[in-house]
């Protein structure tokens, strides 16, 4: 959830999205969802002299599982944020484990 | 009984998954080495647990090889082809490696040369 | 997200697949996992003659304008479902740019696959 959450302070910034074919779009993020599907508006693919395929598409909706990189603006991003809230979802990750570990242990150990 | 499984699930929680290696290399140089003959150096700045980053000062190298089509193993030829970006995201589904305090180590140059 | 393209239900649209295929038609229906309905759905074929990436190794191409047989070709294929996992792309057509458009007498090489 921790990329979902930054994601969505970027609505509204430009990004350009490196998909895994090597092509790139730039756009202005206008919404993400849960599997990072990406939307943007304004787009423009970069070279697109060599790939004119989209170049009567205004908007598009980017699967999330198609890209290689979201390229960003060092400006819109709060980098000592991000490595709060970074350790902060790893502990959460780590609690919620121990929490699975132990209700998955407590059983075995009644009947012991 | 239940307590000590619960003290061992909790030790174990406590420094020993692999991700762990992770948190302490934030804000540090990794290098990450990607799918497609792609590594990239940077500063990492985001992970999740499926190894989606977010890296500062970017450093990319692509190795191309091309083998021969008689015999595959020969290479034909092979590239480099270098980039720098200040901020990315990275994909997690694209991360085959990640080295911590890899950054300063020598260069790898081909992905061959790594395999062996 | 899957209202997102809801929005776009009776609109043209133009998708990639993860074949790196263009696909242009009306979007008839959606799902949750993004399998499209489309009717009145055509192919279009990029008949570029740039080299072939590996033996072009990486070279640019200009797309020229299209030499005889470049062009590029629509295929109609009539009302089909294209399954989520292969939708890579799916765009809103401007109708006022894509009126504007002769393809076919743009050539451009076919876009490369999706290579996970």
């Amino acid at each position: 959830m921790l990329f979902y959450s930054f994601f969505k302070t970027l609505v509204g910034k430009p990004v350009a999205v490196e998909l895994k074919n090597g092509v790139v779009i730039r756009g202005d993020l206008t919404s993400v969802d849960q599997f990072t599907n990406l939307k943007l508006e304004n787009i423009q693919v970069v070279d697109d002299h060599l790939y004119p395929h989209m170049s009567s598409v205004s908007s598009c909706l980017i699967r999330g599982s198609v890209v290689r990189y979201v390229h960003l603006r060092p400006d819109d991003v709060d980098c000592d944020l991000l490595q709060d809230a970074t350790r902060r979802e790893a502990d959460r990750h780590k609690q919620e484990a121990a929490a699975a570990a132990a209700s998955a242990a407590a059983p075995s150990a009644g009947r012991a | 009984m239940s307590a000590v499984a619960l003290s061992t699930s909790q030790s174990t929680v406590a420094f020993n998954e692999p991700l762990d290696l992770l948190t302490l290399a934030l804000d540090e140089r990794v290098r990450i080495r990607l799918r497609g003959g792609r590594e990239l150096r940077g500063r990492l700045q985001a992970y999740d647990f499926h190894l989606n980053c977010i890296l500062s000062d970017v450093e990319e190298t692509v190795t191309e090889i091309i083998y021969s089509e008689e015999d595959p193993t020969v290479v034909v030829s092979q590239k480099t082809i270098k980039n720098s970006y200040s901020l990315i995201y990275v994909r997690g589904d694209s991360v085959v490696v990640v080295f911590p305090q890899g950054a300063e180590s020598e260069p790898t140059g081909s992905v061959v040369a790594d395999a062996e | 997200m899957s209202n997102e393209l809801q929005r776009l239900v009776g609109r043209n649209i133009f998708v990639m697949t993860c074949e790196g295929r263009v696909l242009i038609g009306k979007l008839r229906g959606v799902d949750t996992v993004m399998n499209l309905t489309m009717s009145d759905l055509r192919e279009r074929l990029f008949r570029g003659s740039g080299l072939p990436p590996a033996e072009g190794a990486g070279e640019t191409f200009m797309a020229e304008p299209a030499a005889e047989g470049e062009g590029v070709e629509e295929i109609s294929l009539g009302t089909m479902v294209v399954r989520g996992d292969n939708v890579a792309v799916v765009g809103e057509i401007d109708e006022d740019i894509e009126s504007q458009i002769d393809w076919s007498s743009v050539a451009a090489l076919p876009l490369p696959p999706i290579k996970h």
